[in-house]
């Protein structure tokens, strides 16, 4: 494509464009803590839906968070908004979805949501209500988790076992005519449980500068490498998700 | 939800049923890109120095230069997030709200400014009803709650919240289309710009989306009622709660406050056509401070 030049305001200059300090959207998949409970099980761990391979009890933790119903939506999509009121952040969860190993969301009405455990237990939640279930996590669920204002708090150990896993999970391409001056990569896939998505990157995401260095479709498993292996300066990221923009800054332990 | 407005800078006011409020001496805001001047100048990136709330731009006449031609001893802390929503993600207004909970010095003003992203997250529904995947009212007001409980909680005794209407972002559509091939050729789907409004072809279904907005607006309106007389338990310290909304366009109040303001191409930037422009924010500063207890000024005539 060629460069884009403005009709109203003019080509995007370069250094304008250099300057693009842009953010992502509130991640919405925001690592849920809570008080630990007691240790995971063999008994635990035979019971989940979808254990990772070859874990042993000890990768895993169980905690309880206080979940709040903020409220439910049915239309085609359906979700419910469910807040940890520990930590205050919130995510919509699909109907089927898992809300942590053990959890899934498997009906939900007017005013009301039900959270199955992975034995079979169902609990109500009312809109506007709070419970603490029992959560099990892996280590890998909390590899990556957000601080709030762009900040990100990473596990390098754990998150390197998650690429081990699951790779990097991510494919991009140019971008380089949307923005002159500014070339930028956009995300075209982001699998499940890969590391971009752990970090709380999406499809669709535009990314111009990690580290202050221009990024490249074929950098993606070197940006990788950032992230997995612990450093004392942060990571830091300019991109741009849906109109909302800010620098990220991963630290990484 | 006006309380009494004042003409004279430096005077200490007295507010609905005889409680004295005086200007703050510290500011802390809540918000999204708009209160971080995301691409005010037209270049990308958050200019918190073009921010309607947080400004020191000149340019622009934020509340915190207003208030600080109150009190020159003002001082701020922001806690505005680019991407933030009023109820999702990790930056809620009640994320926000506990981060100004936790300041070492808690301001006794904190302006409220979210809910374009609550709008634009949400998946473009394909049935007839285009609100079908945005949050209901519950899920809005039990968001708005989670925050405001935090504040009335921490905040000193006469300090103010002031919580502003939600943006008509369906608006998008037309000021884009005005404005540039780029924002709606280019940007606007690339970049994943607003997509259930910006996508959307069908003035009938935008409308829809428009009234939803209008119903948050008044469930907020009447919250913030309830919060400011203490009518439903939740502030018992007595925190003067207050917001900027005056009815929606279709009732009259086209240009009222910042949730009726109908805002056109020269409004927005032309680089994302999403974000207000310095001229925008200027007007959104104007209304803000309006609708404030120490402020001045008609909307309509800084929405002009």
């Amino acid at each position: 494509m060629k460069r884009i030049a403005r009709r109203s305001s003019g080509t995007v200059t370069a250094a304008t464009a250099a300057m693009l300090m842009l953010a992502a959207c509130a991640p919405g998949d925001a690592g849920q803590v809570g008080r630990d409970e007691a240790p995971v099980t063999d008994g635990d761990l035979a019971r989940l839906p979808a254990p990772e391979p070859g874990a042993q009890p000890s990768d895993y933790r169980a905690v309880a968070p206080a979940l709040r119903l903020l409220g439910v939506q049915r239309g085609d999509r359906p979700f419910a908004t469910i807040m940890d009121t520990t930590t205050w952040q919130a995510r919509n969860v699909a109907l089927g979805e898992p809300i942590s190993r053990n959890l899934s969301l498997t009906d939900m009405g007017d005013g009301w949501a039900e959270i199955t455990d992975s034995s079979g237990g169902v609990q109500r939640m009312a809109v506007g209500g709070e419970l603490s279930p029992r959560q099990i996590r892996h280590k890998f669920d909390d590899a990556a988790t957000y601080a709030g204002k762009g900040v990100w708090n990473v596990v390098a150990e754990n998150l390197a076992a998650a690429r081990v896993e699951y790779g990097i999970g991510a494919t991009a391409v140019e971008r380089d005519d949307l923005f002159e001056g500014a070339p930028c990569i956009q995300l075209t896939a982001v699998d499940r449980g890969g590391v971009f998505d752990r970090l709380g990157f999406r499809r669709g995401d535009l990314l111009f500068e990690i580290d202050g260095q221009r990024v490249l479709p074929g950098d993606l498993e070197r940006a990788a490498d950032r992230f997995t292996s612990a450093r004392e300066m942060p990571v830091t990221v300019r991109m741009l998700r849906g109109g909302s923009a800010n620098a990220l800054a991963y630290h990484i332990y | 939800m006006k309380s009494v407005r004042v003409l004279l800078l430096g005077v200490a006011v007295t507010g609905l049923a005889g409680l004295a409020y005086a200007a703050p001496t510290k500011l802390s805001n809540i918000g999204d890109s708009i209160s971080q001047g995301f691409g005010a100048n037209s270049i990308p990136g958050d200019h918190p120095d073009l921010s309607f709330a947080q400004g020191t731009s000149e340019d622009v006449g934020s509340l915190f230069l207003r208030f600080l031609a109150l009190d020159p001893s003002l001082t701020q802390e922001p806690e505005s997030v680019s991407g933030a929503e009023l109820v999702g993600g990790g930056d809620s207004f009640a994320a926000q709200a506990s981060r100004v909970c936790a300041q070492a010095v808690k301001p006794d003003h904190v302006t409220v400014m979210l809910g374009g992203n609550d709008v634009c997250n949400r998946d473009r529904s394909d049935t007839a009803d285009a609100t079908a995947n945005m949050y209901s009212l519950d899920t809005w007001l039990n968001g708005l709650r989670a925050g405001l409980d935090q504040l009335a909680a921490c905040l000193p005794a006469g300090a103010t919240v002031h919580v502003l209407s939600v943006p008509r972002v369906d608006f998008l559509y037309e000021a884009g289309h005005d404005k540039s091939f780029w924002c709606f050729d280019i940007i606007w789907p690339v970049a994943g710009i607003c997509r259930i409004v910006t996508a959307e072809d069908d003035p009938a279904r935008r409308a829809q989306i428009g009234a939803r907005i209008d119903e948050y607006n008044e469930a907020t309106t009447a919250e913030l009622a309830a919060y400011d007389t203490n009518a439903n338990g939740r502030n018992p310290a007595g925190l003067h709660i207050l917001g900027d909304w005056e009815g929606s366009i279709d009732d009259g109040g086209e240009n009222t406050s910042i949730g009726a303001f109908v805002f056109g191409e020269e409004d927005i930037n032309g680089v994302d056509c999403f974000h207000p422009n310095t001229g925008g924010q200027s007007k959104l500063a104007c209304v803000a401070w309006s609708s404030t207890s120490e402020g001045a000024g008609e909307p309509t005539v800084c929405l002009q």
